[in-house]
């Protein structure tokens, strides 16, 4: 078998990993979200869904990783049998989709740092006919897309230590700097305490609705990082010898301390500059749920000191945070392909050319980016299910006692992580698939099979039925190529 | 803000901050424990020779 790279040390492992975990997730949806449920209720269900969704996944992440050194696709062959590599494969592809378009949405946050810099969006005359303008205009976000795959594709054609680890130690430290400074900032203004009461203050009778239960499921499964292979990926550059269940509480919580941050700053800030309508306003998700930050951000700023400064900083934040997360989707892909034994630069050239291309439809049109979003980020949920699956083909037990508390690890798992895998998990994805599908059908009762709907059942069937058939049709082959003669380690 | 809120913001930050800031002390801790009794644990990173 091939050497491989190693993360340097324990820190240079966690920054890069939290790069992963902290995206614009945690930045622009955890705030709207939280707003939209009732703030302080919302919390609860939240914390309570870290320890049952996002902590057990990230300790499996890095667990299979760690064992199999493989990426998305060979550790699927030796974790649960070669006939299976197709399931690693959905895994990779699901989060290789959300890449294309999640370098769209990269794109975007370098321009409005750059437009925020230079003075242009404080003290814009119509922050919505801005943000329209610079949608519609064609050009601009494919150029902005186009330098965001480049940024993250030259750093991870540096490798590991050179490219991630090094680009992470710079990104990360820069981004909680930014976050601590604007949450400082936020809970100082006048007025603040208001945007405090509604982010903590629960209503017992929001507690028992359901939907504020699954909102806050699908927000952990969906910014932490946890089931979309992605930890499992920088897990194969673990060194022999380190921890993964004090690791993975650290990402976990980490993840969330940032959204929390990021919540602090929001509602203090929109409570204090304007109090009256502050409630209704962080509610208000603008077109492609992209309002909050690009609409009214800079709306927000204007009102206050030093604002052009303030704004460029957060776009900078946000665009740091986009980098971080979009440098670890790439490497994905490309570890996927490295196990294919290709070279790291011919993975990554196909890699970066595919992103360059496929990035493009959602950067011309919002509603092919909403369809995108809607099918891959309900097939993360599929992601998670099939990483959990692995993990009881291949043993939970066996995991946790061989891999997750051997020898090296400071934590010692209990046998709550087994039945977090047998049942909470698999119990989670079923109720939160089926509740989604659900809406989308009372939302549009006629229309709700048909595939070329934006966001529809019909849609998220269709792709995924397609890309299942591939890498089932696929399996053997990729397989072979994967992992070659090697055994599964499955019982 | 009302004791409800001010109980959930104290018990939610000391879980989530409280969590993660005591996980760090753990690691540093159990990193410096571990670099003590086997200086030669923290390898340099190799750069891979697969491409």
């Amino acid at each position: 078998m091939m050497s491989r790279e190693e993360f340097t040390s324990r820190w240079g492992l966690l920054i890069s990993v939290i790069g992963i975990a902290v995206g614009t997730g945690n930045i622009w949806r955890f705030p709207r979200v939280a707003a939209a449920n009732d703030g302080g209720s919302f919390l609860i269900p939240w914390v309570a869904f870290l320890f049952l969704w996002s902590i057990p996944l990230i300790m499996a992440e890095f667990a299979i990783g760690k064992h199999t050194r493989y990426g998305t696709v060979g550790s699927f062959a030796v974790l649960a049998g070669k006939k299976f590599a197709w399931m690693g494969g959905f895994v990779g592809l699901v989060a290789t989709a959300i890449m294309f378009y999640y370098s769209v949405v990269a794109g975007w946050c370098i321009r409005y740092f750059f437009m925020a810099a230079s003075g242009q969006l404080v003290g814009a005359e119509n922050h919505e006919a801005l943000w329209n303008a610079f949608v519609s205009s064609g050009w601009q976000p494919i150029f902005f897309h186009f330098c965001a795959i480049s940024a993250a594709a030259l750093v991870v054609m540096r490798g590991v230590v050179r490219g991630i680890e090094r680009a992470n130690r710079i990104l990360i430290p820069a981004l909680f700097a930014l976050i601590v400074v604007f949450a400082v900032r936020a809970v100082t203004l006048p007025g603040a305490s208001e945007g405090l009461a509604y982010l903590f203050t629960p209503r017992f009778e929001s507690l028992v609705d359901h939907r504020i239960w699954l909102q806050a499921l699908t927000q952990n499964a969906w910014d932490t990082g946890a089931g979309w292979g992605l930890i499992l990926t920088y897990a194969v550059y673990m060194r022999r010898r380190e921890d993964v269940p004090l690791n993975a509480a650290l990402i976990g919580l980490g993840n969330n301390s940032v959204s929390l941050l990021a919540g602090i700053t929001i509602f203090c800030t929109v409570f204090a500059t304007i109090p009256e309508e502050a409630a209704e306003v962080i509610r208000t998700p603008g077109p492609a749920n992209t309002g909050l930050t690009f609409i009214w951000i800079p709306q927000l700023m204007e009102t206050l000191q030093g604002g052009t400064l303030l704004c460029a900083f957060f776009f900078l934040a946000l665009s740091f945070a986009a980098l971080s997360s979009l440098i670890s989707m790439v490497e994905l892909s490309t570890r996927v392909l490295m196990d294919m034994k290709l070279s790291r630069s011919r993975a990554l050239s196909i890699v970066y050319g595919a992103t360059l291309v496929m990035g493009v439809p959602s950067a011309l049109s919002t509603d092919f980016f909403l369809n995108q979003d809607w099918t891959w980020g309900i097939g993360l949920m599929v992601s998670g299910a099939f990483i959990a699956w692995a993990v009881l083909r291949f043993g939970v037990g066996r995991l946790r006692s061989t891999v997750i508390n051997a020898r090296e690890s400071d934590l010692r798992v209990g046998p709550w992580f087994d039945a977090v895998f047998r049942y909470a998990i698999p119990a989670q994805v079923v109720i939160l698939i089926s509740w989604w599908f659900w809406q989308v059908i009372q939302a549009d009762p006629g229309n709700w099979w048909n595939p070329f709907e934006v966001e529809s059942v019909g849609t998220c069937l269709l792709q995924w039925s397609l890309a299942i058939f591939f890498l089932i049709s696929a399996n053997r082959w990729i397989a072979q190529r994967t992992v070659g003669t090697r055994r599964s380690t499955k019982t | 803000m009302s004791a409800l809120g001010w109980f959930t913001l104290i018990a939610v930050l000391t879980v989530v901050w409280g969590g993660f800031l005591l996980a760090l002390f753990v690691a540093l801790r159990r990193e410096r424990e571990k670099q003590r009794s086997n200086p030669r644990i923290r390898p340099p990173g190799r750069q891979e020779p697969e491409g």
